[in-house]
């Protein structure tokens, strides 16, 4: 992920890059599949801005003060941020494709319209789970 | 490692939701539970063949519907519900395996951390059809739960 961001704004940015970077494999018919990787990475990243949010941390901890954090996993991000959708929150849907996002990226062959539907689930307005993130906890 | 034992409420609740999914028009191609050891939890895995043509979303938004709407187990959190296609590896495994005993490791692929630790043993499946429904009836099964589940939240 480059260098290490250590703000909130700089986590925020982050996403926002992933967000762009995913836009831009989905213009080209043969990076479509790809861009579903984009899409987890900018949830993540908008997950660690909100946990920077929420423990007021001026910088992002180091690795031997909170190791749990050092981790790619949504769903053991999203439990630190006290993220946990219920079935019959609108984010609730796409929460549960992007959560299988990291699953599909370990076992699974994505096509293109798979990838496309997995970047509208992070970047949907409002109640995709970027939009969610940020609306709610940032 | 040590592989927990299906517990019967499970076993039971997987069953009624595969009896509940035909209910509202959806025949999959294989619904079985696995086991996570690394989030040490139970996932049921729903193998369809129209998750390739239709994509992960509109599923999970009629699943979630169904769910709201009391016409799916409510024993059965959808969250837990991974809807895969026919041609990925775990359905490949899924469709391959014995049921009367067995158990499989599905390993990732490639490098990195491994987020998913994934077993499942035959007696976990719970439906499984001999091929994939052809994209005739996928798309048949597909308009059909799409509009009994719109009548739900009607």
């Amino acid at each position: 992920m480059g260098k290490k961001a250590d703000s909130v704004a700089e986590w925020v940015q982050l996403a926002r890059q992933n967000e762009l970077v995913c836009t831009q494999l989905l213009a080209n018919q043969q990076t479509v599949p790809a861009a579903f990787n984009s899409a987890g990475l900018a949830c993540e990243c908008i997950l660690k801005a909100a946990i920077m949010r929420k423990f007021g941390f001026n910088q992002w901890p180091d690795r031997k003060v909170r190791p749990d954090l050092y981790v790619h996993d949504l769903l053991t991000l999203a439990k630190i941020l006290g993220f946990a959708p219920k079935p019959v929150d609108a984010v609730a849907p796409y929460w549960a494709v992007m959560t299988q996002w990291e699953m599909t990226q370990r076992y699974e062959v994505v096509t293109p319209q798979v990838s496309q539907q997995i970047c509208g689930a992070a970047f949907k307005p409002k109640v995709g789970v970027l939009e969610w993130i940020s609306q709610n906890y940032l | 490692m040590d592989i927990p034992e299906l517990p019967v409420a499970l076993k039971d609740a997987g069953v009624a939701f595969d009896r509940d999914l035909r209910r509202l028009g959806l025949r999959c191609d294989a619904l079985t539970w696995a086991w996570d050891a690394r989030k040490q939890t139970f996932f049921l895995f729903l193998v369809w063949a129209g998750f390739d043509r239709f994509g992960p979303v509109p599923i999970a938004e009629k699943i979630f519907a169904a769910y709201r709407g009391s016409a799916l187990p409510e024993e059965i959190d959808p969250f837990i519900v991974n809807v895969v296609g026919v041609n990925g590896r775990l359905a490949k495994q899924v469709m391959s395996m014995d049921r009367g005993g067995g158990m499989v490791r599905l390993t990732p692929r490639g490098e990195g951390p491994h987020v998913f630790d994934l077993h499942i043993t035959g007696s976990w499946i719970i439906h499984r059809e001999r091929k994939p429904h052809s994209i005739i009836d996928v798309k048949k099964d597909w308009q059909r739960f799409q509009s009994r589940v719109d009548e739900l939240a009607a």
